[in-house]
């Protein structure tokens, strides 16, 4: 169940060049991305409508893409614009292209009815382009498992300090107790923790020494994206709704989901930070670190799906599913209205 | 330090038969630093094994002495089943026929709050109905020695059952600031032969004008629903303000339902006060047989069924797992947290809800 009217990430930009069909798959919809002659992308249906073929098979012809098995032809709105051997073109030969947009260096699909597609509606990143920020360069990967658990895993601090016991966590993660708060376009779960040591993976880059004073904010918006914020300032000057210390560290961390199909999830992320900005060698150091750390979240929830796909016996919701259930049953209701939507328009 | 909650082994040191239904039983804990002191008119939770290898939860009344450091009595009427077909009491039948001296027995608490307001300075009338005398008994001992103005009102059938009649006795023999006074509804020859009682028949108006001058009293009532119905609406009748009157049913609490086509009423038939004297709320878990009032600043239903010693299946206690749903016969409950799932009527999640009224529960 996914979604539809809603921007996915499909690919880094980077990932699609020029002369090259780039086939990739979003919430069970095949989708072919290629560069047209002006460097914008174009994003078809992958498979033609005569036998099926991925289109991504076939080749680029200008701003068209032609099939590979008998030549017809497409351009990026996905009208047919050549049959070879027949007179006249069907009209019902077409493809769905879809809207899509570049931002943040990432390529965004509308999913559903492109005449709601509205560009202003993709996830704002903050600072993005700020050249006092720096900007930890992400990657990709792919998890077998369905996107929800991605959502549930970034709606939960309380993994930290199990999962990621070398990096993010430290015992004090164990203890301070987590608010939820349910907005109207997702929800996020949070906590200050006040007068801690400061997480191993963040401690060589604070600006004071001693103990802190740490927020963690955790928060998913439909479908979804998620950012997750590090803040941290010196002991005793932190907590809500106080002015930030002038030397806090902020890390602010991009996280998008995209539903390959029920099965699998393509996770994009990158990441802010208030220092630095232009230290490649500290970018990567970060990026480094940030892939391990998901690449513990990734073995623990393939092994989730696995073991909830596959149950003998029942699972237990605890105090802290609050935030991640809550994000399902919200996100459930508006995948509903949105199908309710769809069988009244037919 | 001893943890303050949570069942503990109590080794039964002595058992009394104290009338043809009641036996007391003298209960000293096993650990002897696990002493965990009472106030007057407060219970203990006991969980009884049954036959069957389940068990089950029962709360009896401590009827000794609190000044008596280190020793419980709870006093426990054998409960026979009313009609042909249907169970005796399982867990008065433990005590009464597979418990003796020595024999270790799992009870939480004490607990409670129809305790003596030992804060008060007002005279106090105990009124009592059957074995619902057993935490009246603890508070006169409580009253004992004081300057405190007290009248003990017990009503039984007879004195075969009358319990602890002598203790009773001697108390108010030797404190001139106590008195009793002792009614039964179906004396025996033996019993008028030697005046074990003050008067003939049920507790009326008449009786309660003619034993209390007119005075503010504290009154604390204890006995079975029909009991404690019929006396209920006298002494409001009376005129005293139901902040002055604290009570405790006793017994299964599925008598409630029969008591009022069952029982002979000596009054019209009353509504059972549906709130404690200080407008808190009673909770009434059908199952269990346990009918409280509600404590002020309790966290939740769960939280507080588990402090009566009772065991709700939970698993968030956040309401969204929905482990904890339970039958809601009677009465409305806010939520402090919205439940994730929608509940059919009649339905309630305990974890995340406290009472709007009183409430019947199916717990």
């Amino acid at each position: 169940m996914y979604l539809r009217n809603s921007w996915y990430v499909a690919a880094w930009d980077s990932e699609v060049v020029a002369g090259e069909l780039k086939p990739v798959t979003l919430l069970g919809e095949n989708v072919v991305l290629y560069r047209k002659k002006d460097g914008t992308v174009a994003a078809l249906e992958d498979a033609c409508p005569h036998r099926k073929l991925p289109l991504s098979m076939g080749r680029i012809k200008g701003d068209d893409v032609e099939c590979g098995y008998h030549g017809l032809t497409f351009d990026c709105t996905g009208t047919c614009t050549r049959v070879p051997g027949a007179e006249k073109i069907p009209h019902v030969a077409r493809v769905r292209s879809y809207p899509i947009s570049e931002r943040y260096g990432l390529l965004w699909v509308w999913m559903g009815d492109a005449a709601l597609a509205d560009e202003s509606k993709i996830f704002e990143v903050e600072h993005y382009g700020d050249p006092s920020w720096g900007v930890n360069r992400g990657e990709s990967m792919v998890l077998d498992c369905n996107y929800l658990y991605m959502t549930d895993n970034l709606l939960d601090p309380s993994h930290v300090a199990w999962v990621h016991q070398s990096s993010f966590g430290n015992a004090a993660t164990e203890e301070a107790p987590l608010e939820t708060t349910v907005g109207t376009d997702g929800v996020t779960v949070w906590r200050w923790m006040i007068d801690v040591e400061p997480a191993p993976f963040y401690a060589p880059f604070l600006k004071f020494a001693g103990n802190c004073d740490r927020k963690q904010h955790y928060e998913v918006r439909y479908p979804s994206n998620a950012i997750i914020k590090a803040i941290f300032v010196p002991a005793n000057t932190g907590g809500e709704d106080k002015p930030l210390h002038e030397d806090v560290f902020l890390m602010d961390s991009y996280n998008f989901m995209t539903p390959v199909d029920e099965n699998h999830t393509k996770y994009y992320w990158f990441q802010m930070r208030n220092f630095a900005p232009d230290d490649a060698e500290i970018s990567s150091r970060f990026a480094a670190s940030v892939r391990g750390a998901f690449e513990e979240d990734r073995a623990v929830l393939n092994a989730v799906h696995k073991g909830m796909a596959n149950k003998q016996t029942p699972n237990l919701d605890l105090k802290i599913d609050v935030g991640p259930l809550r994000f399902r049953r919200n996100l459930a209701k508006r995948i509903e209205a949105e199908n309710q939507l769809a069988v009244a328009a037919e | 330090m001893q943890p303050k909650g949570g069942f503990r082994d109590l080794v039964v040191v002595d058992k009394v038969r104290e009338s043809e239904t009641i036996t007391s039983f003298y209960l000293k804990p096993a650990d002897p630093d696990g002493w965990r002191p009472f106030e007057p008119g407060q219970f203990l939770v006991f969980r009884l094994p049954l036959p069957d290898e389940t068990s089950l939860l029962r709360n009896y009344s401590v009827s000794s002495s609190p000044k008596a450091e280190g020793l419980y009595r709870i006093s426990v009427k054998r409960e026979a089943a009313r009609e042909a077909g249907q169970p005796d009491g399982l867990g008065s039948l433990h005590l009464h026929d597979r418990t003796g001296i020595g024999a270790v027995l799992k009870a939480e608490g004490p607990r409670g709050g129809f305790v003596l307001d030992r804060g008060s300075d007002r005279p106090v009338v105990l009124l009592s109905g059957g074995v619902g005398l057993t935490p009246m008994v603890s508070m006169l001992h409580d009253l004992a020695g004081s300057d405190r103005r007290a009248i003990f009102i017990h009503a039984c059938d007879n004195g075969e059952v009358h319990a602890l009649r002598d203790e009773v006795a001697e108390l108010v023999a030797a404190n001139p600031n106590l008195s009793a006074h002792i009614r039964y509804r179906f004396p025996s020859e033996a019993d008028r032969a030697e005046a074990r009682h003050d008067s003939e028949g049920v507790v009326t108006r008449e009786l309660l004008q003619s034993l209390l001058p007119l005075d503010d009293y504290d009154f604390y009532l204890c006995g079975p629903p029909p009991f404690m119905q019929s006396v209920f609406t006298i002494i409001r009748g009376l005129g005293v303000d139901k902040s002055r009157i604290a009570y405790e049913f006793f017994g299964p609490a599925t008598v409630l339902d029969r008591a009022e086509t069952e029982a002979p009423s000596p009054a019209p038939a009353p509504e059972a006060p549906r709130e404690t004297a200080e407008g808190a709320p009673v909770i009434e878990f059908r199952k269990s047989g346990i009918t409280v009032p509600w404590t002020d600043g309790a966290e939740s239903i769960l939280s507080f069924a588990e402090d009566q010693g009772l065991s709700p299946a939970f698993s968030c206690r956040a309401g969204i797992c929905s482990t904890c749903k339970t039958a809601l016969l009677e009465g409305d409950a806010d939520y402090f947290e919205e439940p994730l799932d929608d509940l059919e009527d009649g339905e309630i999640l305990i974890c995340c809800s406290r009472p709007k009224t009183s409430l019947v529960l199916d717990l």
